[in-house]
């Protein structure tokens, strides 16, 4: 069993579709696995064994019948706690929708289930999406399956955490400021951000609607691709999905094997407060790059110490109205306390969401305020173009750039809660590409001394994701850190 | 003593007249099981996001256009947030600096000196006309209330007018107007007590002669048209007796409460909501291009007052009926359709129409009694014909219609089979008229010797000892030539 | 840098949120601190540069046809989730 929890994608399709091993074995292993595992890593916040197996079973029905949907037909595939399935709970990870149980399906959802996923458990996030570390989830701390007394990286932490413990092989996470990135670098694993309006985001429950974009994880670059290729595509119930052409991103990476591209490193990004370990890591990387005949240029973002300020005036705005329809009078948590209209409000909320989420909600509600809207949010709507104008000068340039995903490897659970300041400040290269609305991948260079995982960050021009997943890809080919497993 | 007068504005909410909501295709209708007509977008379940109805975008430019709005080439989606249980997302999707429409204005016309002479006409101006969503209704029950969201998301558009009106009856013949001009393009029923109508006012008063506005209060809860009326002239009268006593205008909303004529504080200035306005990241902005709006331009019908200036130039029709025909579309399409197939008597169509197709339809639920309606234009006007051509007499005509109302059957048909063509044996006839003139020689002399009314006392007998089936210009042209014998 | 008092009881009323004055205080110094930190966006140029909403413009409508669709057979979106219901209704405390 062991050959496969820990296989790549192409191994679990390969199986499949030979028919070495059907999708009830392959689905059991991985239940196996986490049953055996997530007391542990405390990825999973529910899952459903019976109708996961059902699946399964319809699956190998399915390709009984000689009726295969495809490469992910019959595998398992783990939802962020973010994504609305029928029947199943959501819970954003959050008390407010502890017994939320969902009535329809979001569109990934149902392009997932199109395509034959086997959907195995709801995984653990930091609250509504909001924090770096799984900290902030109302329910349990998820551990780094490389060290459980680290964080996984957040906020789809137990996305992450669940793929690299070998509890589900592809996982769905969102990233709003680096949610899927940071994570997948700390677990050291690969995830991929893709351009604003390349998925769906009907079903996805809303934290910042103008930066959020779900993303999927996975232990390779095909696996990540394979499912990229599954979610892509406009959506007639999102406004804000892009009717843009989807490319076969599993045909463009072998295309572009052995295709030399420009790199730039923007300075900005290898500064102060990054850790050495990382940058000589991620410096080893672009030397790689340039073994293989890469063109790796020096560039410079000023706009990046914008990014952070932004980044949390435009996202906690944007949350403080979205979170607004979580009040206690139609389907959330309503506190018992509560004996007037006003109290359903005050202390359904006040008891319903944790600190971090009460924090930005205030800090949303504060910077579009009487008085304050034109300070703050008017005027960071404007720097949004500045940074975006900044890459696009950059991309004249070059094809992508690389950065460090992270400027810290794993840290210790507990360290950074008392500080928020200091929380936000550890999605400084990630943020950037959110407001941007750019794809960005990040994959494993390397470990630390210490047994951690370091993530490196391609970044792209809009809607060339294929140009991420090709330069991941060759670097892989030849750095196969994604075959390392955690001891569990 | 200073003369004041009263400055007042309206914001009119109307629900739009389409399919399904607003940004959901689930449908909307009044009166159906609570909470029935909702999905996870009216809910605002997570994760749902809003679709914007084409047709809601298309209504508005259309409202826009017939009160010659300028209409946004490019707009956006805004937020308005605030917290109240009707509310599904505790924001309302809204238009807050870029309204679809823009300026123009309403032309009203106020009461004339008597029912049959045309009122004065004026324009009353408008600032804008937004679109956005409505919100659930609640039910207030004892210690408790209770919310269904049934009628949540459904389109709304905002009229809103400038404070340019100066009395409640400015402010009736404005209501009147709006809900003329938006039932005439089908954009809204206006049923105030369907809620498909609301209306808010803006009331200030200032010295005569003056400019500056003075403080507004903004009155709410105005329920019907009468309920604005009186609201309005409740809340001018307030001013100005506060202002009689030297007290100063507070700037604050109250709640008219049509019951007791009375209106309470609702809330002061310094309570004001802090909406906190925001371009909705879920939307897309709405982009027209000229093509778009002309598209709209043409499908225009021919808009009331016009239609009522043109009755009155060149059919010509008398105002008393234009002023009953012109303000219902149904009634004047079915005017003009009849008119289509019997042109030479416009006058006695629309007398049918006016009178006696209006008096039929008038039941309490009208806009059924219209699906329902059997008759058609073209009948009506071969009833018209008929009598005009002495087939039958204006008495049996009444029967006619009648029996047309019922079963919807041509009215030659009805003729026929009730046999109420006047049969005319002219030589039979003229030995009437003859008897007639013999049985009444004072009328006769009179007639005679230049009195042309006395003519009418002979016919009235001649109908008489008919019962009616005689044509009556025949009998007329009869009775002439026998007299100047 | 622009003087930018949090007044933190007036935002939790438009946030509705409550919290005890332990609470208060540590809202409002964290608070206070993220605002101070995040108005350095007051000394970017931004001289003509328009807002940004989204990252991809949106050249052609995003909208439906008003098509209605009845809502899926059997499927309760409200009462599953519902925190009190009578008679296929939402009960709130009394709203003023």
């Amino acid at each position: 069993m062991e050959n496969l929890i820990f296989g790549t994608l192409e191994q679990l399709s390969e199986g499949l579709e030979k028919k070495q091993f059907s999708s009830v074995e392959l689905t059991k292993a991985f239940i196996g696995r986490t049953h055996a595992v997530d007391k542990f890593v405390k990825a999973f916040l529910s899952f459903d064994e019976k109708k996961t197996l059902t699946e399964a079973e319809a699956s190998d029905a399915r390709r009984s019948r000689g009726q295969s949907l495809g490469r992910l037909d019959g595998v398992p595939v783990g939802l962020k706690d973010i994504f609305a399935e029928k029947g199943q709970r959501l819970t954003c990870g959050s008390r407010m929708l502890e017994h939320f149980v969902s009535p329809y399906d979001a569109t990934v959802v149902k392009k997932l289930k199109d395509a034959g996923a086997v959907l195995w458990g709801r995984l653990n996030m930091d609250e509504f999406a909001m924090g770096s570390s799984s900290e902030n989830s109302a329910f349990q701390v998820t551990s780094n399956p490389w060290d459980l007394d680290k964080i996984p990286g957040g906020s789809s932490s137990g996305s992450a955490a669940a793929v690299v413990a070998g509890e589900v092989p592809l996982a769905l996470g969102t990233d709003t400021g680096g949610s899927v990135r940071q994570p997948a670098s700390l677990c050291g694993i690969v995830g991929l951000k893709p351009s604003y309006g390349r998925i769906s985001r009907y079903g996805m429950v809303a934290y910042a609607s103008s930066l959020d974009q779900a993303g999927p994880l996975a232990r390779t670059t095909r696996g990540v691709a394979a499912l990229l290729q599954v979610l892509a595509g406009a959506d007639p119930k999102d406004s804000t999905c892009a009717r843009v052409h989807i490319p076969d991103y599993l045909a463009a990476v072998q295309s572009n094997e052995g295709k030399k591209w420009t790199l730039g490193v923007p300075e900005e990004y290898f500064g102060e407060g990054l850790a050495s370990e990382v940058k000589s890591s991620v410096e080893k990387a672009i030397h790689f790059y340039e073994t293989q005949g890469y063109v790796v240029k020096p560039i410079h973002l000023t706009s990046l110490e914008y990014a952070i300020p932004i980044y949390y005036i435009i996202a906690t705005a944007e949350a403080s109205s979205n979170l607004a329809r979580y009040d206690g009078i139609r389907y959330t948590y309503r506190s018992p306390r509560a004996k007037d209209i006003d109290e359903v409000y005050d202390q359904s909320r006040s008891e319903g969401f944790g600190e971090e989420v009460k924090r930005r909600i205030l800090l949303g509600t504060y910077v579009l305020s009487s008085g304050y809207y034109d300070a703050f949010y008017g005027k960071a709507q404007k720097v949004r173009r500045l940074i975006y104008n900044d890459f696009m000068r950059a991309f004249a340039e070059v094809d992508a750039l690389v950065t460090p995903t992270s400027p810290v490897p794993a840290f210790k659970k507990g360290e950074k809660t008392s500080n928020p300041l200091a929380m936000y400040l550890s999605d400084i290269y990630t943020i950037s590409v959110n407001l941007a609305g750019l794809p960005a991948i990040s994959f494993p260079c390397g470990f630390t001394n210490n047994g951690l995982p370091i993530g490196c960050q391609l970044i792209g021009k809009p809607w060339e994701e294929t140009t991420l997943l090709s330069m991941a890809y060759a670097f892989e080919k030849h750095h196969p850190f994604n075959l390392k497993i955690p001891n569990l | 003593m200073t003369q004041y007068e009263a400055v007042i504005g309206l914001e009119v909410h109307a629900q739009l007249k389409t399919q399904s909501k607003l940004f959901t295709r689930v449908p909307y209708r009044y009166g159906v099981e609570p909470n029935t007509l909702v999905d996870e977008i009216v809910l605002g379940l997570p994760g749902s996001l809003p679709v914007l109805n084409r047709a809601a975008v298309l209504k508005t430019v259309q409202v826009g256009l017939i009160f010659g709005c300028e209409i946004a080439r490019q707009c956006k989606w805004d937020r308005k947030n605030y917290f109240y249980p009707d509310a599904p997302k505790n924001y309302q999707i809204s238009q807050f600096d870029q309204p679809l429409c823009r300026g123009g204005h309403v032309e009203i016309e106020l009461e004339g000196p008597a029912r049959n002479i045309q009122g004065k006409h004026r324009k009353v101006a408008l600032n804008r006309i937004h679109l956005e969503e409505d919100v659930g209704k609640l039910t207030h029950l004892g210690q408790v209330s209770w919310i269904d969201y049934n009628r949540a998301g459904t389109p709304l558009i905002e009229i809103v007018s400038e404070p340019d009106m100066h009395s409640p009856e400015e402010v009736f013949a404005y209501l009147k107007s709006l809900v003329m001009h938006l039932q005439y393009v089908d954009a809204s029923d206006c049923d105030m007590e369907k809620g498909q109508l609301r209306c808010d006012a803006n009331i200030s008063v200032r010295p005569q002669g003056t400019t500056r506005l003075g403080t507004k209060v903004e009155l709410k809860n105005l329920n019907s048209i009468s309920g604005v009326c009186n609201g309005v002239r409740h809340e001018v009268n307030r001013q100005l007796q506060a202002i009689e006593c030297g007290k100063a205008i507070v700037q604050e909303t109250r709640r008219w409460d049509a019951d007791k004529s009375e209106s309470f504080v609702m809330r002061s200035k310094e309570d004001a909501h802090d909406y906190r306005y925001f371009t909705d990241p879920d939307l897309c902005p709405i982009c027209l291009s000229e093509a778009d709006v002309q598209a709209q331009k043409k499908i225009l019908p021919e808009l009331p007052f016009d239609k009522q200036e043109r009755y009155l130039r060149t059919l010509p029709l008398p105002y008393t009926v234009t002023s009953v025909i012109c303000p219902d579309k149904r009634l004047s399409d079915f005017f003009e359709s009849a008119l289509s197939f019997y042109a030479k008597n416009p006058l006695g169509i629309a007398n049918w129409i006016a009178n006696d197709l209006l008096r039929e339809l008038a039941t309490e639920d009208m806009h059924q009694a219209w699906k329902n309606l059997k008759m058609d234009p073209r009948q009506v006007a071969a009833l018209v014909e008929l009598v005009d051509s002495n087939v039958i007499s204006k008495q049996s005509a009444k029967e006619v219609f009648g029996a047309m109302f019922k079963t919807g059957e041509d009215p030659q048909k009805i003729v026929k089979d009730k046999g109420l063509e006047i049969a005319v044996d002219v030589d039979a006839l003229k030995m009437l008229c003859g008897e007639i003139i013999d049985a009444f020689p004072k009328p006769a002399e009179e007639f005679r010797s230049g009195k042309e009314k006395a003519l009418n006392v002979l016919k009235g007998q001649v109908v008489k000892r008919t019962q009616g089936k005689v044509p009556i210009n025949e009998v007329d042209r009869l009775l002439r030539e026998l007299l100047s014998q | 840098m622009i003087h930018s008092e949090v007044d933190i009881d007036h935002l939790a009323k438009l946030a509705r949120i409550e919290f005890d004055e332990r609470e208060r205080e540590i809202f409002s110094n964290q608070l206070q601190n993220i605002v101070g930190y995040c108005s350095k966006v007051c000394e970017a140029d931004v001289e003509n540069l328009e807002p940004m909403v989204h990252s991809f413009s949106h050249e052609d409508n995003f909208w439906a046809e008003d098509v209605p669709e009845h809502c899926e057979d059997g499927v309760d979106f409200l009462s599953p989730n519902a925190p009190e219901m009578k008679e296929g209704q939402i009960v709130v405390p009394r709203v003023l």
